[in-house]
């Protein structure tokens, strides 16, 4: 009986897409809490830097969201990669600046306690998304 | 006094990370010590300055916790700066990157790993190279016993 449930699962290839699917915007939902985050942390003098932070997904090397940063910037292409992979991040030059800090400027990290705050809700926030994408 | 790890923060691991780090030998070849949490006053000189990045309970059960760094790997301000900045990221990789359980009396690092390291940067004020080191620790409270 353990091994019914994993052929019923290959064959059939439109649900596994679909599962798929679903877990990649479960992720994009969790890179958007953190996103959110990051933009509530982060310094503010002129906004750039705030406006720059994104979120992109990856599903088998293709995005799923294309689209631009608050700023109006197209958000990098961070490479082709296989299986789900989602990134928060900025695209402003001296977003690593803020975050490690410099030689005179202490660091404001933003994005990684970001991700810190939300690692926690993490497998529910995925759940949560994943169902409404399967309409379960 | 027994401390139980499951209802106990870890104390914040920094000090052993950077003491890790600083007597390293990979390190003390090329940083000479020259390891800490704070902005340096002396500059030209290689030196790993590490930060805080913030840390996350992993489970109430276990009262791992996660703690994320950066060590930022200065070169000195010369030609051949980017290098040693890339070989000091190196031995700091290799000192903590990819290391197992250990004790010490306030607290129990049960794996530090490395999870990226960047580019060479110019630092903005100094002109300095330097390489960004993304390290985590999961830790336990002392008692580990």
């Amino acid at each position: 009986m353990a091994n019914t449930g994993d052929v019923t699962f290959k064959e059939n290839a439109a649900f596994t897409k679909r599962l798929e699917r679903a877990f990649a915007y479960g992720f994009l939902a969790f890179g958007y809490e953190v996103e959110r985050s990051a933009k509530r942390n982060v310094h503010v003098i002129t906004g750039n830097l705030r406006r720059s932070i994104h979120t992109v997904c990856y599903l088998h090397g293709e995005s799923i969201v294309k689209g631009q940063d608050e700023n109006g910037n197209a958000t990098p292409d961070y490479g082709s990669h296989k299986d789900v992979q989602v990134y928060v991040g900025t695209n402003t030059g001296y977003g690593a600046y803020e975050e490690f800090g410099t030689m005179r400027r202490p660091a404001h990290p933003f994005l990684t306690p970001a991700f810190h705050e939300h690692l926690g809700k993490a497998k529910a926030i995925i759940e949560k998304q994943v169902k409404k994408e399967l309409g379960a | 006094m027994t401390i139980d790890p499951r209802t106990t923060d870890p104390i914040d691991p920094m000090g052993k990370l950077i003491t890790e780090i600083r007597d390293d030998p990979g390190v003390f070849a090329i940083a000479a010590g020259r390891v800490s949490g704070q902005q340096r006053d002396t500059m030209a000189v290689p030196c790993v300055i590490v930060i805080d990045l913030g840390s996350s309970k992993v489970s109430s059960e276990s009262g791992v916790r996660r703690y994320s760094y950066g060590a930022r790997c200065y070169g000195p301000n010369a030609a051949t700066g980017d290098i040693t900045a890339k070989q000091l990221a190196n031995a700091v990789v290799g000192a903590v990157g990819s290391r197992g359980p250990r004790r010490y009396a306030t607290v129990g690092i049960y794996r530090s790993t490395e999870v990226s390291s960047g580019p060479v940067l110019i630092d903005p004020d100094t002109r300095e190279p330097y390489v960004i080191v993304s390290l985590e620790l999961a830790v336990v409270a002392g008692a580990m016993t």
